[in-house]
């Protein structure tokens, strides 16, 4: 058989690779690979919620404990201020 | 439990067309079986963004043909980082460009040698020829389709057939004389 014929016969079987079967049934892998990516998903999603949760608790304690100073400070200022106005006022007595 | 059985009627009507047209992209039963998986994963989980302007072959067509080159090209870039090592570590060249079927020694497709020289063949050309060929001659879809899968026009997929067509005359040209050579 002459080079041309030989490459046209090669190229005309090109339709014999349509043929290719999958050996088995891949449904029940593919429904795995699909609730596993679900199940990782929703790891991920609890992840973070539990961070954001406990970033939201450091914050509340932060504001409260600040809060607390800032009270603290305000109750020594007027507790100052308390006892400068009474030495004044002896004084003027 | 409706969406559920579309889903599984779905998987049994294209598995196998998918599949093929991994095969013929990636030559690798192992791979070909992940990939088909990892479409359909992908359809499930975008089934919403799917808007019809196209149909679902289309679609279909359009996700594998995304997949196998992902695959490919991070193929091609293993073997580039591969060089690096084959400097302090030659190995042997991989010299059999056949398929591998190690992976399924009962593949159903009995490679005849012509059919062997036609897959060497189509797996020496870019990536681009390859995949208009196999649209083209293996999977038997109109210009149009293939255009649409690729998201080019029909003139580009005119232009690369017909390049994929010389690229293999020249590839199988060579094989002949090789062959001749040899006997």
């Amino acid at each position: 058989m002459n080079k041309e014929q030989w490459i046209e016969d090669i190229l005309n079987s090109a339709g014999e690779l349509k043929n290719n079967r999958l050996k088995n049934d891949l449904l029940n892998s593919i429904l795995l690979k699909i609730n596993t990516n679900t199940n990782n998903i929703n790891n991920i999603k609890l992840r973070w919620i539990s961070i954001a949760a406990i970033v939201l608790i450091f914050m509340n304690i932060s504001s409260v404990l600040h809060a607390k100073t800032h009270k603290n400070k305000q109750n020594n200022n007027i507790s100052i201020l308390a006892d400068e106005l009474n030495a004044n006022n002896n004084y003027n007595y | 439990m409706g969406n559920e059985n579309a889903f599984k009627m779905l998987v049994e009507t294209y598995q196998h067309k998918i599949y093929n047209i991994a095969y013929n992209l990636v030559f690798d039963t192992g791979i070909a079986e992940d990939i088909t998986q990892e479409v359909f994963v992908s359809v499930f989980k975008s089934i919403l963004t799917f808007n019809e302007k196209s149909s679902i072959d289309t679609w279909l067509y359009r996700i594998t043909i995304n997949k196998c080159y992902d695959y490919l090209r991070a193929k091609e870039r293993r073997k580039k980082l591969g060089f690096i090592n084959n400097v302090f570590f030659p190995f042997e060249d991989d010299a059999n460009p056949l398929p591998a079927t190690n992976h399924n020694p009962e593949s159903q497709l009995v490679h005849k040698e012509n059919t062997s020289y036609l897959i060497i063949a189509i797996n020496s050309l870019p990536l681009n020829q390859k995949t208009v060929f196999i649209l083209a001659h293996i999977e038997e879809l109109p210009q149009k389709e293939i255009a649409e899968i690729m998201s080019l026009s029909i003139k580009a997929i005119e232009s690369l057939l017909q390049r994929a067509k010389i690229n293999l005359r020249k590839k199988l040209s060579t094989i002949y004389d090789r062959r001749n050579k040899a006997s």
